[in-house]
């Protein structure tokens, strides 16, 4: 059996292709790029422009109408139109074909924000229906229509090639070891299930015309699907050993959360990312702790209030505890228990959570923090963060539980990245269309088309193409012929 | 040299299934043809299985059929028995096969030949080819007469460097008691073609009467037959069975013990042979925990006494080829009438060929069928016809004929042989083929016919039928998919009483057609079409209808490998000059050199880098050629 071969890893220019353009991990500024006949409809359908919000103030209440014009540059917000979140507040530049770098459509989106949130922003574009760039995909494309001039077309090529190999060599450090075996296996099961398919369908009479339909479904609802959500998970799970652990410090007003911030930036940040003269609240900041990127966030407090703009501040803060991977919940060793504390635990106790008991330097050392019973579940750890006290078993603790729970080996461990995790998503869909067609009894050559396609998405991951692998597996397998 | 005297457009060389195909097709068209056989009286002889047909090869028939081709309609005429396989599964992968009478096979298929204007077949060897400045111009026999013309075929089957093997017994022999020819492959590598070596055999023929069939279950012909080809009104021959036994432990035995004097394993087969035709040694040695293997008894024809003992296929000497024959149960007092054997012959590895079958080395000529390193009946004929066609295209001045991967099983063979060539002998699988669901043997006339009809080979009366039935299936899709169906007492009684659940609101037929237990004729019994439907629309209908998501799906990847195959790579392009590209890339691309960034992307290795290198190098090459004598218009 063929299976698609490289035709579809190279892509074609009538789909829109997008990517964060900017380096990452440096500067203050970020720029996630669209390029393709959708990248307007796809901007249109996840920015807020804030004039638009400003409409609505004016009591019409509908949003000023778009399309976005040309060579314009936008101010607004990124919003997840499902869940009405709010991702981040961008400039975004419209530029119709063709006075653009790849004479395509394109929109830029410009972010003050770390990695995160552009991976986010990026995830949403390619939600809405844009592709991830290839490299060097944007000045192909520049070449190609023309945009760039002939001379260069070496240049354009080596390009290509260097994007090509970097990231190869990248990707292939990132699939080496457990992912790659994984999906190497996952893909052998698939083999394994169309080998019996196809020798059916192509020699029903030396194999028999139907197969074992109940070991097939326990191969892949086993081998394939379990395998696949599992590793769907574990992007989830271990997204921030590349993305960053986003952590979050979290407690009433003065208990220290600055001090403590302030600490930790001054021994362990990697970059500083300040957020200049925006409307955002939370100051992010980049992290090294224990080997892994912690992106760390002052939060505004979570105390009532009435104060308009502190309200703004609260709901940022909630929105950020919503996405974060741990929260650092510090509560005051030198003064009582409040209902302030009770408050903010219960907004955050769906969270993984440490206890930080701070100002232990005001208190005896045998202290014993009169805490609700409910909470001694939660890993607590006592520290001054004005001395500095503790501070170390509290980094041990954070590296532990970020990582611990997971039983993950850094230097090896599986993690998926944004591209595989789009591949991974695509093959499960797949595989599981299989299997409801194999249950449902749907004739083999139409459950072939999904295995097929299962297979070719995880060989996107790999960069595997099987292209005689199913025949000479039927001839390995099955006597085939008079 | 003495030179024949009347000039033609076309020479074919081989009257097999290939040659005969492409001499048909090349004389229809208005050529002037001649044809050549070794021997005139095994024209489209059967050397191997009585049969037509098979997986995927029951596709080619239809498409050959479809393109006005023979093959379909000589088997209708000589058909002994018909079945249709893989039933159970959907109208995709329903291939058909018959068993046929290879006599008068041969003598159909003869006398089509024979009466064919434009056509003349002549008993010769050829020996060698006549170039002149890289262009064929002719052909010389053994006997060195030349014959002149402006296209030449080869269709020459296992004939080049033919060696017959029996146990250690080796014989020049382009089949068991034929000339083989010699003198033409070693002109071919002269001329700079690169050869190959293949192997493939065929099981003894055994004689009627010897045969104990109680020993065996007889696998009848289906009752209704439905004829092959689209033209076929009416199956006249009378139907019978094949038998089906069973070898077993002593056989194997008697195998095992004497593998040593075998020729295969022996040490004298030094060809390359196909995975899915094994001899018995190969069963036994590959697959020793099986305890049995089939025999089946195919009759050769209604008049003679031979049966084809499929399945006993082997290179052993005669004496251990009786014992083995005789120790299946059955066959115990089984006459061999002709001994199996194996076959070492040379080919031509197809990557030297263009998509139209011509070689890229000498202008006007091409290759056809197993010289090309395929194997089958169909396979050679479905080449045959499309060389025939291509030859009287190059002659006439008329556009080169190519369907692509999307439009037919031929195309997929076509495609694979010259971007991939070939190693083992190359057979038609459903598997081979990316958009199996749109390529089926029952729209092989809706796929083609009106292609046929263009070049020349469908007749008018034909293209109006394909065109009609066409609208009709458009419009009965339609009124199917805009008829509402409304729940009653009668409704949901018909309903419940076909198997399926009863309506609770309103449904268009075409969501009660695609439940599984509905067809057309039960959903179509709920709001007939006041037009009188014919069952091969209504096949169809159901069809488009039932599987309408997957074909949704394969047409949208149809769309993603047309954009591709369109992007056209220039003739002469020079891929050693591509700057950025790895050396064993330039050296596998210039060997192929691809049409289309499509065919490229289907070389071995190529990744998708590489292929964004050659697309901006095709540009780089395209803009330097416009940009000659023209004012730079757009620059950045």
């Amino acid at each position: 059996m063929v299976l698609k071969p490289a035709i579809h890893v190279i892509k074609m220019e009538y789909d829109t292709i997008a990517a964060i353009a900017t380096p990452t991990g440096s500067g203050g500024i970020g720029i996630i790029k669209i390029s393709g006949k959708d990248a307007f409809s796809i901007a249109e359908k996840i920015f807020q422009s804030s004039h638009a919000s400003w409409g609505k103030d004016r009591s019409d209440g509908d949003a000023i109408s778009f399309p976005l014009k040309s060579h314009r540059l936008y101010h607004g917000h990124i919003v997840n139109p499902e869940t009405g979140t709010v991702l981040d507040e961008v400039l975004l530049s419209a530029m119709k074909a063709r006075r653009t770098y790849t004479r395509e459509d394109v929109i830029e989106i410009n972010t003050h924000s770390g990695y995160i949130v552009m991976a986010s922003i990026l995830d949403l574009v390619l939600q809405k229906g844009a592709r991830l760039a290839d490299p060097g995909e944007f000045t192909k494309r520049a070449y190609l229509s023309g945009r760039i001039d002939l001379t260069q077309a070496e240049a354009v090529i080596d390009i290509i090639n260097s994007r090509t190999e970097k990231s190869l060599e990248i990707a292939i450090s990132q699939i080496k070891g457990g992912l790659k075996n994984r999906i190497e296996s996952t893909r052998n099961s698939l083999i394994d299930i169309l080998t019996q398919v196809e020798a059916a369908i192509d020699f029903p009479e030396d194999v028999g015309d139907v197969i074992d339909v109940e070991s097939v479904i326990q191969i892949l609802d086993k081998a394939v699907i379990d395998e696949l959500s599992g590793l769907v998970a574990q992007y989830e799970n271990t997204h921030f050993l590349r993305d960053g652990l986003k952590m979050i410090v979290v407690g009433r007003p003065n208990v220290g959360k600055s001090s403590l911030m302030n600490r930790l930036i001054q021994d362990d940040r990697v970059i500083v990312t300040p957020i200049p003269g925006t409307t955002r609240d939370l100051i992010e900041e980049t992290l090294n702790i224990r080997g892994i990127p912690v992106i760390l966030a002052d939060s505004a407090g979570l105390h009532e209030t009435k104060d308009p703009v502190e309200v703004i501040g609260i709901e940022k803060t909630k929105e950020y505890i919503h996405a974060s991977d741990l929260i650092l919940f510090m509560i005051d060793a030198s003064n009582p228990f409040t209902r302030e504390d009770q408050i903010i635990y219960q907004t955050i106790d769906e969270k993984r959570l440490i206890l930080v008991i701070n100002k232990i330097d005001l208190v005896e050392d045998d202290f014993k923090p009169e805490i609700p019973e409910a909470w001694d579940k939660v890993p607590s750890i006592k520290i001054s963060a004005l001395y500095g006290n503790g501070l170390s078993s509290l980094k041990d603790l954070i590296a532990k539980l970020s990582i611990g729970d997971h039983h993950l080996d850094v230097q090896n461990t599986i993690s998926p990245n944004l591209r595989h995790k789009i591949a991974l998503e695509k093959s499960l869909e797949f595989a599981v269309s299989a299997g409801e067609e194999i249950r449902k009894g749907t004739s083999f050559e139409l459950v072939a088309i999904d295995i097929k396609e299962t297979l070719d998405s995880l060989g996107e991951i790999i960069g595997a193409v099987a292209k005689e692998d199913v025949i000479d597996q039927i001839f390995n397998r099955f006597c085939i012929g008079k | 040299m003495d030179v024949y005297k009347k000039k033609y457009d076309i020479i074919v060389v081989g009257a097999g299934h290939a040659g005969c195909e492409a001499a048909l097709a090349a004389a229809r068209m208005g050529c002037c043809v001649l044809l050549f056989a070794i021997d005139l009286d095994k024209v489209a002889s059967m050397p191997c299985s009585p049969s037509i047909g098979g997986m995927a090869k029951g596709q080619l028939v239809k498409e050959i059929d479809a393109l006005g081709g023979e093959m379909a309609k000589i088997t209708d005429k000589t058909a002994i028995q018909y079945r249709t396989l893989n039933t159970k599964k959907g109208p995709a992968v329903h291939s058909s096969r018959t068993q046929n009478d290879k006599i008068r096979y041969h003598m159909a298929m003869k006398a089509v030949i024979e009466k064919q204007p434009n056509l003349d077949l002549k008993q010769a060897m050829v020996e060698r080819l006549v170039v002149e400045d890289g262009r064929i111009v002719g052909v010389e026999d053994q006997t060195g007469f030349g014959y002149q013309a402006d296209a030449v075929v080869l269709a020459t089957g296992t004939f080049l460097s033919g060696l017959v093997h029996i146990g250690f017994n080796s014989f020049k022999a382009g089949r068991a008691g034929e000339f083989a020819s010699y003198g033409l492959p070693s002109h071919l590598k002269d001329l700079g073609f690169k050869l190959g070596r293949m192997k493939t055999g065929t099981p003894p023929r055994l004689k009627k009467s010897s045969v104990d069939f109680n020993a065996f279950t007889a696998h009848g012909a289906e009752e209704q037959p439905v004829p092959f080809s689209f033209f076929t009104e009416k199956i006249t021959l009378p139907q019978i069975p094949s038998f089906i036994g069973h070898t077993n432990k002593k056989s194997h035995k008697i195998i095992q013990e004497n593998l040593k004097r075998s020729a295969l394993y022996g040490g004298i087969i030094k060809g390359i042979s196909a995975r899915y035709c094994p001899s018995f040694e190969d069963k036994i040695v590959r697959f020793p925990d099986k305890e049995r293997h089939q025999v089946i008894l195919e009759p050769e024809g209604l008049d003679t006494h031979e049966i084809y003992a499929s399945g006993l296929g082997n290179s052993m000497p005669m004496e251990i080829q009786i014992q083995f024959v005789r120790s299946v149960k059955g066959l115990e007092s089984a006459e061999i009438m002709r001994p199996a054997y194996a076959i070492e012959y040379d080919y031509v590895n197809p990557v030297q060929l263009k998509p139209t079958l011509e070689t890229k080395l000498i202008s006007g000529l091409f290759m056809a069928g197993q010289i090309n390193g395929t194997s089958g009946y169909e396979e050679a004929a479905a080449q045959g016809i499309w060389s025939g066609i291509n030859a009287a295209c190059k002659v006439q001045k008329r556009q080169p004929f190519i369907l692509d991967r999307s439009q037919a099983y031929m195309a997929v063979m076509v495609d694979d042989l010259v971007t991939r060539g070939t190693r083992e002998p190359y057979r038609m699988f459903t598997s081979r083929a990316e958009y199996r669901l749109m390529l089926r043997e029952d729209n092989a006339d809706i796929r083609l016919m009106e292609i046929g009809h263009e070049i020349g080979l469908i007749n008018h009366d034909a293209l109006m039928d394909v065109q009609e039935r066409k609208k009709q299936i458009s419009d009965e899709i339609k009124r199917i998919k805009s008829t509402v169906i409304k729940p009653g007492k009668e409704i949901n009684d018909y309903l419940v009483h076909q198997g399926t659940t009863p309506l609770k609101s309103g449904m268009y037929l075409d969501q009660l057609l695609k439940r599984a237990e509905l067809n057309y004729s039960a959903v179509d019994a709920l709001a007939k079409n006041p037009d009188n439907i014919s069952s091969k629309v209504a096949r169809q209908v159901e069809t488009e209808i039932k599987y309408e998501g997957y074909i949704h799906r394969q047409l949208k990847e149809i769309e993603k490998f047309k954009n591709m195959e369109r992007m056209k790579i220039p003739d002469n392009f020079d891929f050693n000059r591509v700057h950025g590209l790895s050396n064993e890339l330039k050296e596998k691309l210039s060997a192929v050199m691809p049409s289309s960034l499509g065919q490229a992307s289907r070389i071995d290795g190529i990744t998708p880098a590489g292929l964004s290198v050659i697309m901006v190098a095709i540009k780089a090459a395209e803009r330097q050629t416009s940009e000659i004598g023209s004012r730079p218009s757009n620059g950045p």
